[in-house]
């Protein structure tokens, strides 16, 4: 099981991932704040971070690429309700682990956590 | 291959007074024809995963941009339809269109500067160097303003001067003048040719794209750079030398790096080398570099890139000039080693097919009365997910119209349950004397009832083939019982619990078919489905003598590749014993049969129809192991064949 960090803007929608994901067994940490979720992936062993693309002070992508800069082995999903073929491919470039766009269900998200854990 | 003549029969006049409006069934009308033409799409793009066709990248992000706006469309309709139903299907389509738009697209490639770069001469020969020399090295390039990544560390001169360069004229450069000169709708109209044409023609083609290319214009930047670089490498006015490079970007890396690239002894395939010129003087050099850029433009090139799945414009060209004269065997090569693999058609189009033709949602678990919970927009993981929702759901949504304006117990109009004593839940329309009057008043009716030839003999052809249907139901029930284990093991969560539970209900009572007709006194139109194979067989029989005819239109979902194949191959094989006229492109199979055509008369016909039942019974499961599809047809030619004796209405 594998501690994740969710980032999302709107709190509900991270505590709705959460609560998903801990029913897998999986420790959860949700944020709204971009800058706390960057120290806490610094300082904490965070094995998973899963990330709004459209976040209040910075983008998605630039909270990805100052993670990965940090922690080059983090495992990370972006998570988007707004998909583009430029912050897909750009999303892969730095990184990123897995594409996903809204509505995302249980499954779907389950099913994509396991895939970017497994292949670790 | 043939136009449905479903609406001839099912017309405006058959619906009853006030029960839609004439804009309603048109939208009907195109959703259906839209259908149609969405699985010819996926079916193309599938014949090019299985290797049974070619074509340039660009045709395969043509034929997917068409396939979700058709998609697309098909959605408008349906929430046209019933705009209070089916509202979180739009919202579904545009995720599983981004995902195979995402695995289809090319992106757009680098154009921005350098266009040029000096690098040492030596580097491209990978030779060995000094510290002394590095330094010099270093010195001389910053002196000439190169960037850092093209002062590359393997230079064996002790002297520098101009003839220990080379200058490259980067891919961002070929792509540059490509965008400047507004070429890459011209070409792309080229390409699509390509899978077309013959040889002789390919050659036509191809000579026209090259002479696209050479009648470019050089923008002023690059004209002028290339002319100073020439100047500058050749100042006594030297003959120079330029040799030309095509390949995949990921040898050439983004432009920025080529430098750096071919230092590092990054390999090129053997035949990456497309044209050597000796002896040019600087001022012929920037339309020798058109005609370099042409260069990839053979036949040869084209059908490897082509091949290897690749966009034209993931393949660059690069040209280098030096001022030594150099045989053509010693020009500047990157590396003797060739180990890149080299990705195919096939291979690449394969991982983006699941958000394309993988069929995920299914009916098959409908019984009389209840349709799949899993049947729902959001289970719709792909694009033939959405194409067979709309279907299923516009066709059943007329069903209903209909049913609703001819109550059961009043005449013969209207939808009908039909028993059959096999697992199939089957409805029927009746659009007019498809029924006996037996029929009067019976919610549930039997094949007895059956007034329509085409659908009765259908009828016929499924209970032969019965054994194979029961056999399909446990099979389909075992999968069931295999995925409710597989969600035990994975979660003992009371929501599992509770699907689970769910499932092992559906399964006492589960039909593994479902077949919805339309049937008339002589015409049958019936949508079969099995799991992920879909049949829709259209006849028209026993009426005006030279009508008769039969089509059919299969489609697979599903499984593996071999697996689909197979059943291809084994209904294909089965069909042309009976002189079915087929045409079968990725997993799509076409056939049809015409009296007058195929020479028949209407005993014969009935009979193939009936054949036909059977055979979707028996290709409903996966083939035999034992046996090769070739016996399989065999087996059931010489067995399954619907005898005259035992066959009559």
């Amino acid at each position: 099981m594998a501690d994740i960090l969710v980032l999302d803007d709107i709190l509900d929608s991270g505590v709705l991932i959460k609560c998903i994901l801990e029913r897998q067994g999986h420790t959860v940490f949700v944020h709204t704040e971009e800058h706390e979720a960057m120290d806490y992936v610094r300082t904490n062993r965070i094995n998973l971070a899963i990330l709004d693309l459209k976040l209040r002070s910075m983008t998605g992508i630039e909270v990805l690429k100052c993670m990965k800069q940090d922690r080059s082995e983090l495992k990370v999903i972006m998570l988007t309700g707004y998909p583009t073929l430029e912050t897909a491919r750009e999303a892969l470039r730095l990184g990123a682990n897995a594409y996903c766009v809204k509505p995302i269900d249980k499954v779907e998200l389950e099913n994509s956590v396991r895939d970017v854990l497994e292949n670790e | 291959m043939t136009t449905s003549t479903l609406f001839q029969h099912w017309n405006y006049g058959t619906f009853a007074p006030g029960a839609l409006s004439r804009r309603k069934y048109l939208v009907f009308q195109l959703l259906m024809t839209l259908e149609a033409q969405c699985l010819e799409r996926v079916a193309w793009l599938e014949a090019l995963q299985y290797g049974t066709l070619y074509a340039d990248w660009s045709c395969v992000e043509r034929e997917c941009a068409a396939l979700e706006s058709d998609v697309a469309a098909m959605v408008g309709l349906l929430r046209e339809l019933h705009p209070l139903r089916w509202i979180d299907i739009a919202e579904y389509t545009a995720k599983v269109s981004f995902y195979a738009r995402l695995a289809m697209s090319t992106p757009e490639p680098v154009f921005s500067p350098p266009y040029m770069l000096s690098v040492p001469f030596a580097s491209l020969e990978g030779a060995e160097i000094t510290e002394e020399s590095q330094a010099k090295v270093s010195q001389e390039t910053a002196s000439r303003g190169i960037t850092e990544e093209a002062t590359v560390q393997k230079v064996t001169v002790q002297k520098v001067t101009a003839q220990d360069f080379a200058c490259i004229i980067t891919p961002a450069s070929y792509h540059y003048i490509i965008e400047y000169n507004d070429l890459r709708q011209t070409l792309n109209a080229f390409l699509e040719k390509v899978h077309m044409v013959n040889s002789d023609e390919l050659v036509e083609v191809c000579k026209a794209m090259q002479a696209c290319i050479v009648e470019a214009k050089l923008p002023y930047e690059i004209e002028t750079a290339i002319l100073d670089a020439s100047l500058s490498l050749s100042p006594d006015r030297a003959p120079l030398t330029l040799c030309a490079y095509t390949s995949g970007e990921e040898h050439f890396y983004s432009s920025d790096n080529v430098a750096r690239t071919m230092a590092s002894n990054k390999s090129l395939p053997d035949d990456a080398q497309v044209l050597y010129y000796q002896e040019l003087i600087p001022k012929d050099v920037p339309q020798a570099y058109l005609v370099a850029m042409a260069s990839k433009y053979t036949p040869e090139k084209v059908l490897t890139r082509i091949h290897e799945g690749r966009a034209d414009s993931e393949c660059a060209v690069l040209v280098s000039l030096t001022v030594q004269n150099i045989k053509k065997s010693s020009a500047p090569r990157f590396s003797p080693e060739r180990s890149l693999p080299q990705p195919s058609l096939a291979k690449r189009i394969t991982p983006a097919m699941r958000h394309v033709a993988r069929l995920h949602i299914t009916d098959d678990h409908e019984s009389m009365e209840h349709t799949s919970s899993y049947f729902k927009p959001e289970n719709c993981r792909s694009v033939h997910d959405i194409v067979r929702f709309c279907h299923t759901v516009s066709m059943r949504h007329m069903f209903d119209l209909m049913s609703e304006s001819f109550p059961q117990n009043q005449g013969l109009g209207g939808a009908r349950l039909v028993c059959t004593g096999l697992p199939i839940a089957m409805r029927v329309l009746n659009l007019g004397d498809g029924l006996f009057p037996s029929a009067t008043g019976k919610a549930r009716i039997s094949p007895e009832d059956f007034h329509c030839l085409p659908i009765w003999a259908l009828c016929f052809g499924f209970e032969m083939g019965k054994k194979n249907v029961l056999k399909a139901q446990e099979y389909s029930d075992a999968l069931a019982e295999k995925e409710s284990a597989k969600n035990t093991t994975k979660s003992k969560t009371r929501s599992s619990r509770k699907k689970i539970s769910s499932l092992k209900k559906v399964k006492n009572t589960a039909s593994c078919m479902t077949c919805n007709a339309v049937i008339a006194a002589h015409y049958v139109y019936a949508v079969c489905r099995f799991s992920h194979q879909t049949f829709i067989i259209e006849s028209q029989c026993g009426g005006p003598k030279d009508e008769a005819f039969i089509t059919l239109r299969l489609k697979t979902g599903h499984g593996s590749l071999a697996v689909n194949r197979e059943r291809l191959d084994f209904c294909q094989g089965v069909l042309k014993n009976m002189g079915f006229s087929i045409q079968l492109h990725g997993g799509l199979l076409q056939a049809q049969c015409t009296k007058l055509g195929h020479g028949l008369d209407e005993t014969q016909l009935q009979r193939h129809l009936a054949t036909l039942g059977q055979m979707l019974a028996v290709s409903a499961l996966p083939l035999d192991n034992q046996q090769t599809t070739a016996e399989a047809i065999d087996i059931f030619m010489k067995s399954g064949a619907i005898e005259a004796t035992t066959y009559g209405h």
